[in-house]
């Protein structure tokens, strides 16, 4: 009779990970509960815990443009995303022959320049007499007023730059799955490139598509760095919201009720369109 | 006296979950035998060869290996080695650092290493390939390498994993020679697992046939073969043709049976056969001479000639008994009935000495087809 | 007939102008960063082209603030990335290799770190390190980004873990090797690529971290935050020489690791 003994291995070299993750992620996440249902701020006398609900309206209340601002914009700038990075993964898939690889390059290239560096060159990119708009200007196609930056269109077309891998590589990577002779065997019983396209390869990319859209609309959602930046200080997004709240008017509990609002937003979201859309591309 | 095993398995069990795969499981291992598991696949052998590997841990039982309980060792600590079925040949090492690994992790001194690990390349001739990758060799030479890099170890004994069969029919037959070879020269225990009932046939001393977590039957290859102890083993090995009957009486090992369907023959039978009860009668498909049915001097039964096939080397015969059972007979092609057709009347005719008595019954919801490999 | 012919010849060519111009798209931040990083600066945002000039180039630190805090920068990717990569390795392992209690939480909390937005991460982190006193600075720095590192890091590794051939560490095993000498002579050399990759990931993360920095960098200021300071007051071309040296170092290491890895698994038939 052989009795096992308990491996301690698995739970020593787990240790390190999760306690780190426990006591910077579970932890502050909780403490955030805690002030979001608090009263006071840090500056006189400190916050106390009073099961405080009355934060969450007053966010509600106060931030509801903000959030939906938010959402509008990631979603917009997801679909953008979802527009700009189909044909160019379906291009690298079908096309790119032994170039794959190198094709691949631009793809990920956003995430290779500072987050802020390349801001700022949007914003070079986009200025008023920058290389676009001023060339534009000079020969008559656009009258000498015009502007992009501080528009929301500038703000979303970033949006949609920033999380452009998150959403061609899931694309990429399920159009790749495709077996080639799925397309050959579609011509053969006589269905033009177009039908092919649209009865064979795209309801196999969904999933893809699906997965890329989740990943670029979350942190797109919670972006205020381009909002900041790029966009009208009157038309801000929900993080600008939480980032100002901490940071400079150190009102806690009330940014602490927007982050956690934005959160549960952010699941409900994601839970119906996966109801919507199915689950398959996560986890595929 | 005969001398101790190398290896004891001691009522040995394991289950994953709810499946059992190992019931009460007892074998003793001969030192320098070839002793192959041989059953089909999830009938538990690879599991008893992990078992005694040390990459599972049995539920209940010992293991014992030169007399000691070994149950509880983790794999580095018992002296045996395995060949896997893949090879599992380490892709970032050459050949030579792969044979040398056992060694080496043993703390082998330099010089011994180096003098081992050439001869066990020269014993499997791939000492020209000695400073390769292993992607750069083929199935067979990866196979070969594997092998060496087992015994370099001296274990005590080598555990075999199915290992030929990812191999093409024509290098697994060199191989199978090869490895017999190498046996006979190095006396070293073979534990070698296989569903391959031809190979098992070829290459074993012994041959343990497992079915369901049990072993059905141990014994030389020539016993398995013509004197089965269950119908399993019958069908497993080879082609059977299983008829039912009762033994009416036995003398000196010889039954005289009455055939289920009507026939009364003769056939070999355990010494300790009972008389009156129910049997199955083995034939063999090659052991049955058809006869024009006149032919009444000869022994056998009476049938009905149904499809006749070629295959080749020879004839095989579908016969209908009167019952309506299906018996198999092949024939050479020289020896073959001249002028037989489908639905003659025959005799199936064999020798007493090549039919065996098999003490049990035929499961009613099973076929010899569904147990055949 | 024709206009069949006519459609293919026109959805072939108009697929390539969409991928071509997605990839101009993608581009075209960098070939402005590249350009400006060679421009005479005359105003404080200057965004117009005024002639090349190499001096941002040949004096790149003469901007005040700039060397120090890529300096920080610098420093502390490395460190996070060294201690990320070693944490989430260890996770991997045990998550793969290994069933034990509380592992399927691990992988939902993995997950979660993974898709919670920056600025709620950077939020609680700021909440957390102000309720319990702490000072932010680089400490608290180095916590933060070491724990959004370890979520890519071990699901990278766990990923390369799967696919391993497990016989290969039960062969090294049945050969006389102990579990810790299996790691280091078997596994560890052919997860190694993904290790490099994994830990290569971590470094850009941690450099170019700007949200959650942003909470809880206190005084310290690294190279993201220094742009993000200097921008409304100025934008001198060396912001874009250093960001062009940032861009060319991870492109070129990339590239070598890509390719060491290629003939690495060309050399074992991997491929």
């Amino acid at each position: 009779m052989t009795i096992r003994r308990i491996n301690l291995s698995p739970y020593l070299l787990a240790l390190p990970g999760a306690a780190w993750l426990a006591v910077f992620f579970l932890l502050p996440i909780s403490r955030q509960v805690v002030t979001s249902l608090s009263e006071g701020s840090i500056d006189d006398g400190g916050m106390n815990f009073t099961w405080h609900w009355q934060n969450y309206l007053d966010a509600a209340q106060q931030f509801a443009p903000w959030f939906i601002r938010s959402f509008e914009y990631a979603a917009i700038g997801t679909g953008l995303a979802i527009l700009i990075g189909y044909p160019l993964a379906y291009f690298i898939v079908f096309r790119g022959g032994k170039y794959r690889t190198i094709l691949l390059f631009p793809v990920i290239v956003p995430f290779l320049i500072t987050y802020l560096v390349r801001t700022v060159s949007w914003q070079a990119l986009l200025a008023d007499d920058g290389i676009i708009l001023g060339t534009m200007k000079h020969l008559g196609m656009l009258p000498d007023g015009a502007y992009v930056l501080g528009t929301t269109t500038a703000v979303v077309f970033a949006l949609a730059y920033n999380f452009l891998p998150f959403a061609v590589l899931p694309i990429y990577v399920s159009l790749d799955r495709i077996d080639p002779a799925l397309l050959r065997a579609a011509a053969d019983l006589y269905a033009n490139p177009l039908t092919t396209f649209r009865r064979i390869v795209l309801p196999l990319s969904l999933p893809g598509v699906f997965a890329g859209s989740i990943l670029t609309f979350i942190p797109a959602a919670g972006d205020f760095v381009n909002a900041m930046m790029l966009g009208s200080p009157q038309r801000q997004m929900i993080g600008n919201v939480i980032q100002s709240r901490y940071l400079v008017t150190l009102d806690y509990p009330l940014a602490a009720a927007a982050s956690l609002a934005l959160m549960f937003l952010m699941i409900v979201a994601v839970t119906l369109y996966a109801r919507l859309f199915g689950t398959e591309g996560l986890t595929g | 006296m005969t001398a101790p095993p190398v290896i004891r398995v001691e009522h040995v069990a394991k289950s994953y979950g709810p499946v059992t795969v190992i019931d009460d499981l007892s074998l003793d291992i001969k030192k320098g035998e070839f002793l192959t598991l041989l059953g089909p696949s999830g009938c538990g052998k690879t599991t008893t060869l992990r078992m005694i590997a040390g990459f599972e841990t049995p539920d209940r039982g010992r293991i014992l290996l030169n007399g000691e309980d070994v149950s509880d060792l983790p794999p580095y600590k018992r002296p045996l080695n395995t060949v896997f079925q893949n090879y599992a040949l380490f892709p970032h090492m050459t050949v030579r650092e792969n044979v040398a690994f056992g060694p080496k992790t043993a703390h082998v001194a330099a010089s011994e290493i180096t003098k081992r690990v050439d001869a066990a390349l020269a014993m499997i001739n791939m000492s020209e390939h000695a400073h390769k990758r292993p992607s750069m060799l083929s199935g067979g030479q990866q196979q070969r390498v594997a092998l060496a890099r087992a015994l370099v170890n001296q274990p005590a004994a080598l555990l075999l994993d199915e290992p030929l069969s990812a191999l093409d029919v024509k290098l697994r037959r060199s191989l199978q020679i090869e490895l017999k070879r190498i046996q006979s020269q190095i006396h070293t225990t073979f534990i070698f697992v296989t569903h391959d009932q031809e190979e098992a046939l070829t290459m074993s001393s012994r041959i343990a046939v497992m079915n369901k977590g049990r072993i059905e039957q141990l014994d030389v290859p020539e016993v398995i073969y013509n004197r089965p102890a269950t119908p399993f083993v019958a069908s497993f090995i080879g082609h059977a043709n299983l008829i039912p009957a009762r033994v009416t009486a036995v003398s000196d090992g010889v039954a005289s049976l009455d055939l289920r369907g009507g026939g009364t023959i003769r056939a070999m039978c355990a010494a300790d056969q009972p008389v009156g009860g129910q049997a199955l009668l083995m034939v063999r498909p090659e052991q049955i001479d058809i006869r024009k049915s006149e032919d009444s001097g000869a022994h056998g039964f009476a049938a009905r000639l149904g499809s006749i096939d070629f295959q080749g080397a020879s004839f095989r015969y579908e016969l209908i008994r009167p019952d309506g059972s299906r018996v198999i007979a092949a024939m050479q092609a020289h020896e073959r009935p001249k002028g037989a057709a489908t639905g003659d009347a025959v005799l199936a005719s064999f020798a007493p000495a090549e039919a065996w008595v098999i003490n049990a019954t035929l499961p009613e919801t099973t076929t010899t087809e569904e147990i055949s490999p | 007939m024709k206009t069949a012919k006519l459609g293919r010849f026109f959805s072939y060519h108009l697929l390539t102008a969409a991928a071509g111009l997605s990839v101009l798209f993608l581009l075209a931040p960098i070939g402005m960063m590249i350009a400006l990083s060679f421009n005479q600066v005359i105003g404080r945002f200057d965004f117009v082209w005024h002639g090349f000039s190499a001096a941002a180039w040949l004096h790149p630190f003469a901007v005040d603030g700039l060397l120090p805090a890529l300096e920080i920068s610098i420093v502390l990717a490395v460190i996070v990335a060294t201690i990320a990569t070693s944490i989430g390795t260890a996770l991997a392992y045990a998550q793969v290799r290994y069933k034990f209690i509380g592992s399927g939480a691990l992988d939902l909390i993995l997950l979660l770190t993974v898709a919670t937005p920056e600025v709620i991460i950077g939020s609680a982190l700021l909440d957390l390190f102000v309720g319990f006193q702490v000072e932010t600075g680089v400490i608290t720095m180095f916590i933060s980004h070491v724990m959004f590192d370890i979520a890519f890091v071990t699901i990278m590794v766990k990923s390369r873990l799967r696919d391993f051939d497990i016989t290969l560490e039960h062969a090294a095993m049945d050969l006389g090797a102990t579990p810790a000498l299996v790691f280091r002579r078997i596994t560890l050399p052919l997860i190694m690529p993904s290790i490099v990759a994994a830990g290569l990931l971590a470094l850009v993360l941690s450099l170019d971290d700007f949200i959650i920095s942003m909470f809880v960098s206190g005084q310290v200021v690294t190279f993201p935050l220094f742009v993000w300071g200097t921008a409304r007051i100025a934008m001198p071309a060396q912001i874009y020489v250093i960001g062009t040296a940032i861009f060319l170092t991870l492109t070129a290491a990339l590239f070598t690791t890509f390719f060491v890895d290629q003939r690495r698994a060309r050399r074992m038939g991997l491929t």
